[in-house]
């Protein structure tokens, strides 16, 4: 394991611990279940240090030293134990049974105990292990962070870059005559062959995108509209990138729609900057929006956020959004993405991860989305 | 057989309407409605997620994009779907199903439960038979779900729905067979690369690509080269491998399919005496212990322990496990139409080998798929 790596997991559960102490807890378990997803945390991943290949996996944690990391299936040991910078792995068939036989091995359960997570666990799994703390003290959600550590600013940086030439490699790649699985298979290629652990990515191709959409077969062609979020995860940390670009000559309402992105985008991006709400980061992006006659389509069927947090660390913000009031924080990270459907374009994509500091916020790509113009080329 | 789930499928999304026309989902409803009689049942909500959708396919032809969707059926009327995305998605979602009624509330649990209230308040529906409460959804969600449906008495409806998908219809039986080739296309294509590089990485992206650009939503590999375990395919270069062992489960149209090789030195597939002992019992009426048992004697004590722990195989569909499970604690019976894919994977020289046949089982025997 590289050390660097290993210096982060060991540096992470310090962290945990001392938030256990505070808490006045003296164990935490944390679930796992499998799904990695962009847009939730994953803790059990982010505190042992391994991406779970079964549905049920967790880490328990004492203030006083200890940690065990029990996953499933039992085949899955030795690729466990190589991944963790968790010392002591468990594999088992059965989740609830391994965790109530080591909590009474290991004298646990009587501990103050916190869990996270584990409601995202299936009934089946959830409701024999809250039978198992007397002392059960709640939700630990409070002793996660809620910014990001310099090993995790480090992924990001990672990811973003890895997406970043991800996307020129797809605007090399592209040709008419191909089919849009074949760019989303190409995509997620070059970000696997690039380190990438886990890729959640939107490439679609229409004339007029009504959204964002999977896959469907579709010939790419002159004049088509290809829309490409590209998510790469180092170590299971996302980063995002939102792109747009168009096959053959583009048309006018295309090249002003994109600007206009551009424009909420940077006012957004302006009004980033710790102690300012989201919600007030949300309304610099809708009156650019509003300001250019496009204020209807700034509804649910047209766009869905102005951004959001990405897994695998803190969720915060979890949207960018009006009707949320948190407050900006330093160290905090997010794709900004003011998407949004135009009726003489369609949909645009047009996004890109930051990073809040504490005289503002500062976005990651080193190079800023616009609209790229892919000239004719032989039809594949 | 347990494999990594992917955070997002990004294959060819959609059901195949030329194979899969919506008489032959209507025909599955109708089906389901008269389990829904004779059980006093008047309204049944189906779930399903992106990453265990089995019977909501089944019923839908729809594996959802993200988060998850309900089927609503009636005793009598159409159906609803409630899926849990935005308006955004609605035309994407109403693409990928047949169901007319389709409602996309927002991605939040409490939207969903309110809209599957909603649904069935419309049907004036007591008792709900529910399928995928438990164990599709998270413990979370699944109470959330209750707490909206309070009014009604829910009674859990999955073991009659999972009967009722192990007969495969014809139409079944070619999306399974084409899903099946494509695997075993896929499988091809890794061991040519690896032929060429050694390289698990290279073999693992061709079997990728294979799939993908052949039209499949969805690929599970798992490879081992040198190494004593199955996991997951790292995408890197790796140092060059002797070995090749391969376990590629591969989605299309809603369908699984599967191969599995294990690649000696000699670049020789071979069958286990195991496989083709169990493949010996299987029969209409036969126990799945006594397959399972019957592949277990051909095994020393340690390639049992391996075979046990990786699992001796499963009905197959549009879940990559249905039943009957093989296992020889396994209380199911093997019936005639079952589609079961069978397997044994154990470690010789300390590298798994996999091997797996995928069959059509008959009265007295087997085919082929």
């Amino acid at each position: 394991m590289r050390p660097e790596r290993r210096s982060a997991g060991e540096q992470r559960l310090r962290a945990l611990r001392q938030a256990m102490a505070q808490a006045g807890a003296e164990l935490v378990i944390i679930y796992g279940s499998g799904l990695h997803d962009l847009t939730r945390s994953n803790w059990c991943w982010y505190f042992s240090g391994l991406k779970q290949l079964g549905r049920d996996a967790c880490l328990c944690v004492t203030t006083d030293g200890q940690a065990l990391l029990i996953v499933t299936p039992k085949w899955d040991e030795e690729r466990s134990r190589r991944d963790s910078w968790i010392a002591e792995v468990l594999a088992t068939d059965s989740l609830p049974a391994a965790l109530a036989t080591q909590l009474a091995a290991r004298g646990w359960s009587n501990m103050r105990a916190l869990v996270i997570d584990f409601g995202r666990a299936p009934t089946t799994t959830s409701s024999s292990v809250s039978a198992m703390f007397p002392n059960f003290l709640g939700d630990g959600t409070p002793v996660v962070p809620r910014t990001y550590d310099e090993y995790g600013k480090g992924l990001i940086a990672g990811a973003v870059a890895i997406a970043e030439a991800t996307y020129e490699k797809l605007l090399a790649y592209v040709t008419p005559g191909m089919r849009d699985f074949e760019l989303a298979a190409y995509c997620d290629k070059v970000m696997s062959e690039a380190g990438s652990d886990a890729n959640f990515l939107v490439v679609c191709a229409s004339q007029h995108h009504l959204g964002p959409s999977p896959p469907v077969g579709r010939i790419v062609e002159q004049g088509d509209v290809v829309l490409a979020e590209l998510s790469p995860s180092l170590d299971g940390q996302f980063a995002q990138i939102c792109r747009t670009f168009v096959i053959g000559d583009t048309r006018p309402a295309l090249v002003r729609n994109h600007w206009i992105l551009d424009e909420a985008f940077n006012a957004a991006l302006a009004a980033c900057r710790p102690g300012v709400e989201v919600a007030e980061v949300t309304r610099a992006a809708n009156r650019v929006i509003e300001r250019h006659g496009f204020g209807a389509y700034n509804a649910p069927q047209y766009t869905r956020a102005r951004g959001h947090a990405v897994g695998l660390g803190p969720m915060v913000p979890p949207v960018i959004a009006e009707q949320l009031t948190m407050q900006l924080e330093p160290g905090m990270s997010f794709v900004l993405h003011p998407n949004q459907y135009f009726p003489d374009s369609g949909y645009l994509f047009y996004g890109d991860q930051v990073f809040v500091e504490s005289h503002g916020a500062s976005r990651l790509p080193k190079r800023p989305g616009t609209l790229e113009v892919i000239l004719a080329r032989a039809t594949a | 057989m347990i494999t990594l789930e992917p955070t997002l499928r990004t294959g060819l999304s959609g059901r195949d309407t030329q194979l899969l026309p919506d008489d032959e989902f209507r025909c599955r409803v109708e089906a389901a409605r008269a389990l829904m009689g004779a059980s006093d049942i008047d309204a049944l909500v189906v779930l399903g997620s992106a990453a265990d959708s089995g019977l909501l396919t089944y019923f839908s032809g729809m594996v959802p994009w993200v988060n998850w969707a309900a089927l609503i059926v009636p005793r009598q009327g159409e159906p609803t779907l409630v899926s849990l995305v935005g308006p955004r998605e609605k035309p994407v979602i109403q693409a990928q199903n047949w169901i007319a009624d389709v409602r996309t509330p927002g991605g939040s649990p409490q939207v969903g439960g309110k809209a599957i209230a909603e649904a069935l308040a419309a049907t004036n529906s007591k008792t709900v038979g529910f399928a995928g409460l438990e164990d599709v959804l998270d413990g979370a969600t699944a109470r959330i779900i209750e707490k909206a449906l309070a009014d009604s008495a829910l009674v859990p409806f999955d073991a009659p729905l999972q009967e009722l998908c192990r007969l495969k219809s014809p139409r079944e039986l070619i999306a399974l067979r084409a899903a099946h080739a494509l695997a075993q296309q896929a499988a091809t294509s890794a061991t040519a690369a690896f032929a060429r590089s050694g390289d698990i990485a290279q073999a693992a992206w061709a079997a990728q690509w294979t799939a993908y650009r052949h039209g499949a939503h969805d690929i599970r590999l798992l490879t081992a080269g040198n190494q004593s375990y199955l996991a997951p395919p790292c995408h890197r270069a790796t140092a060059k491998q002797r070995f090749l062992s391969l376990y590629c489960a591969v989605e299309r149209s809603g369908y699984w399919g599967l191969a599995a090789l294990g690649l000696g030195p000699d670049g020789v597939a071979r069958t286990p005496e195991a496989l083709t002992a169990m493949l010996d019992r299987i029969a209409g009426g036969a126990s799945a212990a006594s397959v399972a048992r019957a592949g277990l004697q051909e095994l020393s004590a340690g390639e049992r322990e391996d075979a046990l722990s990786y699992g001796l195989g499963s009905g197959i569909g549009t879940s990559l496990t249905e039943t009957p499970r093989i296992s020889p604690d396994s209380e199911d019976v093997i019936c005639a139409g079952d589609l079961l894919s069978l397997r044994i994977i154990h470690r010789t020289h300390g590298t798994p080998v996999c091997s797996s046949k995928t069959v059509v089982v008959g009265a007295q025997g087997w085919q082929a798929l």
